[in-house]
């Protein structure tokens, strides 16, 4: 059974600015969320604190009834193991190479495995993307977009329950791209509890059942992406329709969309 | 005017305040974790090991010169001018004072924090700005325990070790001088040294050289860990490492020296 | 791959296994020079006084340390237990009747704990026994026996202690008024060069008297030459009236030699003064060695009396031991106070 995250009263600063204030938001179990709102709204440090990255001043992270913060040690390395995060950048380790990047996870969690075991798993887990050739590769000798996807197989090498994730088609060119939306239509059918953020409206539109619209640090609305859609609110409708172009204002065959050929723009900015 | 000043010192005490509890927390969780160490299935024995091979095997050239040169030194000082004061035995207790208990922790503590503390901080400083510190959070690993112990092993264990290069090379070398200077036979050398050798230089010796080992990862981890999302601040931690190494080392130092004479 | 990065565990396992080597070896070396591993005896002793003792004394026997006090304390019946051990290679040395003596000088130099073993072949004394201190009856009645292998003091503050010693004994005999120890001796001796002091005063008068008589004749023979010398001084008188031919050298030579024999007596007469006077200091350079030996005796005298008394008075261990003799007048001083 895939895991409710629920965040309460979260507030985060940093230096004296906002980045988070009295935010709230509720994931519900084996739902898609995702996350929109303009760049530096505090899309990714809303993420971070709910994967328990990022401890915020004020407000709980709960998952399912375990706070994340507060759990014994034991409880929140159980948690972990259900927690798949994809770093905006990656954040692939310097000094490992690709398998073991991928291993890593399974090293601490299952240890059950043996070494041969591990690398075999991690092996055939790259494979799923095409990237077993780079098995022995270090990262930087990887693209943008090849370390993206191996840090989603890092990410998902545990079979997480809830995964979390930051801009994951960013820099990831096309075959990857397929790849890497065909692995979160996967989870989906797994009833996996996904939270993303993104600029690709393309993928919001596909596959966003819920939406959260942050601006400046709060948390506006959140609901069914329908619901959200269909918003009153003038600013709410405006942040759709800067980061969703023209889904709001168009009303767009999505089958043009889904086909591959919707406007992009947006994709690589930085939340 | 002077209620703003006041209202300023006591922030900025109660900054640093924080800042020292903060520090010692860090400090305190290095040491809980420390003895676990080998029970963690991803922190192999290795990167302890390859932590010994940067930090001291690599640094041991260096020392050694160092060592050598400054033994040398001190026997020719010592040569030319005890005796006029009717004190050449004294160049003995000088050698083990300077080589093996002022100097030798102490040197090989700048020569680690230069070569390994920079080192430390750097490297750990660009994994928080490339974000794999997080990443180690989010898959369980302890950074602390995964990051800081091995290079706190690996840095104390090191400068342990190569104190006892330098006082060996010290003493040695010294005597190698003697040897173009004035010849006197190994065996009344080491005979005269052993003597003037107590265990309490050796306790001492060995102690500081923990406690500076303890200060120059401590702290290099620390400032690596304390950068936060710019790599620009990375050479400002690295210098900070540095410094902040060097002070705590000389406190320490004098610390540990005050406890000996009292 | 790097050659070193290949073989890190060998590589480091070697470095810090070589350091760790090196510094045992250096603490071997160390301890074995400065002893740390080698079994030390333990034993007890007793003194009067903590005085001079210190924790960490080297104990010496002939002047090699084979030993070290590790304790003191003052027990119940305020006398002052030392621990001390004997290093393992001098523990045959810690044969029974064994015992300690605290040389100590009143400077605070080159004192020390001496170790003084038991002259005898059995077996040494188990660990943790009690060895005599000199400080005590049993230790000093085992040196009376001659049990002890205390040999002839070797240094120069023994005997000087020595010496204070047997002058103790002998001043104790002295004023017992035993004659035949060295300070009854002294008083003798001192009492008999007061009775020459005397002689040789009585000589001395005799040799004054002399003197004076030769000094008498000595006066008349002057006026005499002084006569003559006036007598050829003068210009009218004896000169002139020698060249004078009517005068006086024919006188003189005609006058039946009564001016010859005239100056002829005179100059007898002023021979004989001259062997008197030689005789007289004869006389006085023969006593001079006499006298100045005398004097120098009683001076020798007196000072050995004053080391003694000071010896005595500063000495800690006789301190308020003996009564301070009453000062006598001496006989001599009636003597000489008659004659002068």
């Amino acid at each position: 059974m895939s895991p409710t995250l629920r965040l309460d009263d979260v507030s985060l600063s940093r230096d004296g600015t906002t980045v988070l204030s009295n935010a709230s938001v509720e994931f519900s179990a084996a739902s898609t969320t995702f996350v929109v709102g303009d760049s530096g709204s505090g899309k990714s440090a809303l993420l971070k604190v709910a994967a328990g990255l990022l401890l915020p001043e004020r407000g709980s992270v709960r998952v399912d009834d375990t706070d994340i913060y507060t759990a014994a040690e034991s409880k929140r390395l159980a948690l972990r193991a259900k927690i798949g995060f994809l770093f905006q950048d990656s954040a692939l380790w310097a000094n490992r190479n690709v398998l073991d990047n991928v291993g890593l996870p399974l090293l601490v969690h299952r240890r059950d495995l043996s070494a041969a075991d591990i690398a075999d798993i991690s092996r055939s887990r790259l494979a799923r993307f095409g990237l077993d050739p780079l098995a022995a590769a270090r990262p930087h000798e990887l693209s943008d977009g090849e370390q993206k996807a191996v840090a989603l197989v890092r990410a998902l090498v545990l079979d997480p329950e809830l995964v979390l994730m930051d801009e994951p088609l960013q820099s990831v060119d096309h075959r990857l791209r397929s790849r890497i939306e065909e692995e979160i239509g996967a989870m989906r059918d797994r009833n996996c509890t996904i939270v993303a953020v993104t600029h690709d409206e393309d993928l919001t539109a596909v596959m966003a059942e819920h939406l959260v619209v942050m601006r400046a640090g709060e948390v506006l609305t959140y609901g069914p992406f329908d619901e959200v859609k269909a918003s009153p609110d003038a600013e709410v409708r405006g942040i759709l329709e800067h980061v969703l172009g023209e889904i709001v204002s168009y009303d767009t065959d999505l089958l043009q969309i889904l086909s591959g050929d919707g406007p992009t723009g947006l994709g690589s900015e930085r939340s | 005017m002077a209620v703003a000043a006041l209202e300023r010192i006591g922030r900025d005490l109660r900054a640093r305040v924080r800042k020292l509890f903060y520090a010692t927390g860090f400090f305190l969780q290095v040491l809980r974790h420390t003895p676990g160490v080998a029970r963690q299935p991803h922190v192999s024995l290795k990167g302890i090991v390859l932590q010994i091979l940067f930090t001291g095997y690599e640094a041991f050239g260096i020392v050694a010169l160092v060592s050598l040169s400054i033994g040398a030194i001190i026997i020719i000082q010592g040569i030319a001018l005890l005796p006029r004061f009717g004190q050449g035995e004294l160049v003995y207790s000088i050698l083990i004072i300077v080589i093996v208990r002022e100097l030798g922790p102490i040197l090989t503590a700048f020569i680690i924090t230069a070569r390994s503390g920079t080192a430390i901080a750097t490297e750990l400083g660009s994994m928080v700005v490339s974000h794999e510190v997080e990443a180690y959070v989010a898959v369980g690993v302890n950074p602390i325990s995964y990051l800081v112990v091995p290079r706190f092993i690996g840095v104390t264990v090191s400068v342990v070790v190569l104190t006892i290069y330098f006082s060996i090379f010290g003493l040695f070398g010294s005597y190698l001088v003697t040897q173009l200077i004035e010849p006197i036979p190994l065996r009344d050398y080491t005979q005269n040294l052993l003597s003037a050798l107590q265990l309490v230089d050796i306790v001492s010796t060995f102690f500081k050289s923990i406690v500076f080992g303890i200060v120059i990862s401590v702290v290099a981890t620390f400032e690596g860990f304390a950068v936060e999302r710019s790599s620009t601040e990375i050479p400002q931690r690295v210098i900070r490492a540095v410094s902040r190494g060097f002070v705590l080392c000389f406190v320490a130092n004098a610390i540990i020296t005050l406890i000996y004479y009292l | 791959m790097k050659f070193r990065i290949r073989y890190a565990d060998q590589v480091v396992g070697l470095f810090v296994i070589l350091a760790g080597v090196g510094a045992a070896a250096v603490l071997v070396l160390a301890g074995v020079n400065q002893r740390w591993f080698a079994r030390d005896y333990a034993f007890v002793s007793r003194f009067g006084s903590a005085n001079g003792l210190s924790v960490g004394m080297p104990i010496t026997l002939k002047g090699f340390e084979i030993g070290r006090t590790s304790s003191l304390s003052l027990n119940a019946d305020n006398s002052v237990e030392l621990g001390f051990v004997v290093f393992d290679t001098f523990y045959d040395k810690v044969k029974p009747h064994s015992v300690l003596e605290l040389a100590s000088n009143p400077l605070g130099l080159g004192g020390g704990l001496q170790f003084h073993p038991g002259r005898n072949d059995l077996q040494p004394v188990a660990e943790g026994a009690f060895i005599p201190s000199l400080d005590s009856a049993a230790g000093r009645e085992l040196v009376v026996r001659g049990a002890v292998d205390r040999p002839a003091q070797d240094n120069q503050i023994n005997d000087i202690l020595d010496s204070v010693g047997s002058l103790v004994a002998g001043l104790d005999a002295a004023v017992k008024g035993d004659p035949s120890g060295p300070l009854g001796r002294t008083f003798v001796e001192l009492a008999n060069v007061v009775g020459e002091v005397q002689v040789v005063l009585t000589s001395v008068d005799l040799a004054v008297a002399q003197i004076q008589e030769v000094a008498v004749n000595l006066t008349a023979a002057s006026d005499n030459i002084a006569a003559t010398t006036e007598e050829l001084r003068d210009p009218t008188g004896l000169v002139p009236r020698l060249l004078d031919p009517q005068g006086s050298i024919a006188t003189f030579l005609d006058d039946d030699n009564l001016l010859f024999d005239q100056v002829d007596s005179a100059l007898v007469e002023v021979n004989e003064i001259i062997d008197q006077l030689g005789e007289v200091a004869d006389f006085v350079s023969d006593q001079t060695p006499q006298i100045t030996g005398l004097i120098e005796e009683g001076r020798n005298t007196l000072s050995v009396g004053q080391d003694v008394l000071e010896g005595l008075s500063n000495n800690p261990l006789l301190r308020g031991g003996i009564t301070r003799e009453v000062a006598q007048p001496t006989t001599v001083q009636g003597f000489r106070d008659e004659d002068f």
